[in-house]
């Protein structure tokens, strides 16, 4: 069953030029055509290169930018055409958790009330209706108890005690202040977290021990997760499902293993070959594909497939004119789950079509 | 001059900056490696742990007041040798950009947002190789070429925000291999770039090492980048190394408890999936102080009441604890001439067959949730 649903989502910005008129001269695509599905209790890994439109997608998803085409159905409710005071409620069951955990919470606000806030925004805890007073001072004390008790409740369950409530974002660390962002999101118990690079600014020792803790988390409390991250090891440990993306669409997505195991696009392919595994033994021998060259504007994307500039194994004609959809593709499982955005996946997988040299350097390095 | 000597000897380095009322920071505790021509020597450390603050140091960058450097880091010059702590900052500016160069982490903080990149790069060529106008014009088109920039008469008379990260990471280097240095550090050169991008810097810099026989000084938290580039590696912890070693020995047989701590916390893309990571306890923070023994004591696994009996010596692997070791120099120049050979600094190391059975002692400073008490 799925809980979000993303149908042809587009999110442009305006480029604007002028003096006195505010011409738009153009937009930035920064997503343009998503469609992707998300599960009940699964986690769905987005990878891709800064300025692919990852972070885009992430937030058009809780309407934090706004969304210029498209559906997102959550629990077949579509957010993308909700007013802003119905939108505010529902973010009630979709959070998130930001890359820069100390940019992310306010400097003059203590842990308390940084986690209070939602609970008061959306008016959770306290009796339920019909049970005990139903207003003055009594109910509001017996709200105030339960909100904290939420509040303590889920610094525990991140590894906090209640004594960070009076403290201040400033006298945690790094992974304390990740910790601590990861809480506000738990406390108003949303099916729905969409983590934006989580550990990127974190050091290894403590990315790892926030790689845990989300993975605890979800299986104490059945969520599911939107994990966006440009590191593929990471969306590889922790995801059930990776989709890759490239110049705002998809170009590939399928079961994390299945991705891994026989990447299909050009893009994933040279994305794996490009990330360097921590053994002398496997950098020696591992064969990479250098791409030339940097990521096309978004303002102006290339015509046909948006790799074709950079791709290796780009064919004429075809590669140059027509866009490729994301079709469904016999992976190494033959489950039809494994969906890619490439005309020749088939022959590259087969190596019926082999890479052109100029685009690309193949290269491994001999031991010594 | 022998080549045994080294073309640069980094000796007891230490760099202690005055804590303004508070307590002095120690950021620096001691480093020693060697840098060789043709080979990359790794520093590798997770924030906090002095490699930046090392690289600094022997570029002469650090501020004259409120620090204290210490040690020695002798430099093998074409005609006499020099210690690159105690030249003059005249002398320094001569041998910076001809004799040693730098590659910064952020390339957009590190190149003037105001002045075109063709004037940048013609400027250390003025300065050092004396050229001037269209022959100094011509060598930095030849420069953004050879690193690989496209269209590269163009590229001069652009902005630094006109050119893409990896652009401006090339142009750096282009800045950097100008007059064709002998030592080039690099301190986090790829982490603010993507991993294609990464790919091609890398390559790039692997290139300039084999073909110019630059010794390179590679600083980075991503061990999986010192695999690939590192010939010797040294592991820093609270401002000292805890372990050096060629990169065979410490991906295959890592020593000491926290460079086995890094290298079980990091995903891995060849790894079976679903494996749960092994994190490190608590943070940079829960240190002890190295005068009292071990600094990584609080985080470790291995901890006995002998890692804090005083600050433990740097060994050779395999030998017994306490055992005054001549490690502390890193290259020994017999070795078969391969650089460093395999020491730590632990006096409870890890050894492979009893992982699992080394009685695991509760640690004093971290238990549990005392965690945010890190900073407090």
């Amino acid at each position: 069953m799925s809980l979000l649903r993303i149908n042809d989502l587009k999110v442009h910005f305006p480029i604007r030029r002028g003096v006195l008129f505010d011409r738009t001269v153009g937009h930035v695509r920064a997503v343009d055509g998503v469609s992707l599905e998300i599960r009940q209790g699964q986690t769905y890994g987005l990878v891709g290169e800064s300025g692919c439109g990852k972070t885009t997608l992430g937030r058009a998803i809780l309407r934090l930018v706004d969304v210029t085409e498209g559906e997102v159905l959550f629990d077949d409710r579509n957010l993308a055409g909700l007013d802003g005071e119905s939108m505010r409620r529902e973010r009630r069951n979709l959070q998130m958790v930001f890359q820069d955990p100390l940019g992310s919470l306010n400097p003059r606000q203590n842990i308390g009330s940084i986690l209070m806030e939602g609970l008061q925004t959306h008016g959770i805890g306290g009796p339920a209706k019909g049970e005990g007073p139903t207003e003055g001072k009594e109910r509001r004390a017996l709200v105030l108890e339960d909100q904290r008790r939420r509040v303590v409740d889920a610094l525990e369950r991140v590894g906090l005690s209640a004594k960070a409530l009076t403290r201040y974002p400033h006298e945690f660390s790094g992974g304390q202040r990740q910790r601590i962002g990861i809480a506000r999101a738990l406390v108003l118990e949303p099916d729905l977290i969409i983590c934006d690079e989580p550990v990127s600014a974190l050091d290894v020792s403590i990315q790892a021990q926030v790689l845990n803790l989300l993975e605890s988390l979800q299986q104490e409390l059945g969520l599911t997760y939107l994990v966006i991250a440009h590191d593929l090891a990471v969306v590889r440990h922790v995801s059930d499902v990776v989709g890759v993306m490239y110049l705002g669409a998809l170009v590939e997505e399928a079961p994390s293993d299945d991705l891994y195991g026989t990447p299909m696009h050009p893009y994933t392919r040279s994305l794996m070959s490009a990330v360097p595994v921590p053994d002398p033994q496997v950098e020696d021998e591992r064969e990479r594909i250098l791409l030339a060259g940097d990521l096309p504007s978004p303002a102006n994307p290339p015509k046909g497939c948006r790799f074709h500039t950079r791709c290796p194994w780009r064919q004429e004609e075809r590669c140059d004119t027509e866009r490729p959809e994301m079709r469904p593709v016999r992976g190494a499982d033959g489950s039809g789950t494994h969906r890619v955005a490439c005309h020749y996946a088939e022959q590259i997988l087969s190596g019926e079509i082999h890479p052109r040299e100029e685009m690309a350097e193949r290269i491994v390095h001999g031991a010594g | 001059m022998s080549s045994s000597t080294p073309l640069l000897a980094v000796d007891e380095l230490s760099v202690v900056f005055d804590g303004h009322g508070s307590d002095e920071v120690r950021a620096v505790d001691g480093v020693s490696f060697t840098l060789e021509e043709g080979r990359v020597t790794g520093l590798v450390g997770e924030s906090g742990c002095g490699k930046s603050v090392t690289s600094l140091a022997l570029m002469g960058l650090l501020p004259d007041r409120g620090v204290r450097v210490g040690g020695s880091a002798v430099m093998r010059l074409p005609e006499d040798r020099v210690d690159l702590l105690t030249l003059p900052q005249r002398r320094m500016r001569d041998l910076r950009g001809s004799q040693l160069a730098m590659i910064f982490q952020d390339p957009l903080s590190s190149l003037n947002p105001v002045v075109p990149i063709g004037r940048q790069v013609t400027e250390i060529l003025r300065r050092h190789r004396g050229l001037r106008g269209s022959v100094a014009d011509r060598e930095a088109a030849d420069l953004l070429d050879r690193v690989g920039i496209p269209d590269p008469k163009r590229r001069l008379r652009e902005y630094p925000h006109q050119l893409s990260g990896g652009m401006r990471q090339r142009a750096l280097i282009a800045m950097a291999v100008a007059c064709r240095p002998r030592v080039m550090i690099a301190d986090e050169p790829t982490t603010a770039l993507d991993v294609t991008i990464q790919a091609q810097i890398l390559e790039l810099l692997r290139d300039l090492v084999t073909e110019e026989g630059t010794a390179l000084l590679m600083i980075t938290h991503d061990l999986g980048v010192v695999a690939g580039l590192c010939d010797d590696i040294n592991v820093l912890y609270a401002g000292r190394a805890v372990e050096t070693a060629p990169r065979t020995p410490l991906f295959s047989d890592p020593t000491h408890p926290y460079t086995v701590g890094l290298l079980s916390s990091i995903p891995r893309l060849d790894a079976p999936r679903g494996e749960p990571l092994t994190p490190i306890r608590g943070s940079v923070n829960d240190n002890i102080a190295w005068s009292q023994g071990c600094a990584f004591a609080p985080r470790c696994d291995h901890y006995t009441m002998e890692c804090l009996q005083g600050p433990p010596e740097l060994v050779a692997v395999g030998t017994a604890a306490g055992v005054e070791g001549g490690g502390s120099g890193g290259a020994s120049a017999g070795a078969s001439g391969a650089g460093a050979e395999h020491v730590h600094r632990c006096v409870n190391p890890v050894r492979h067959a009893d992982v699992a059975d080394q009685p695991v002692t509760e640690s004093p400073a971290v238990a549990g949730g005392d965690e945010e008490e890190a900073q407090g």
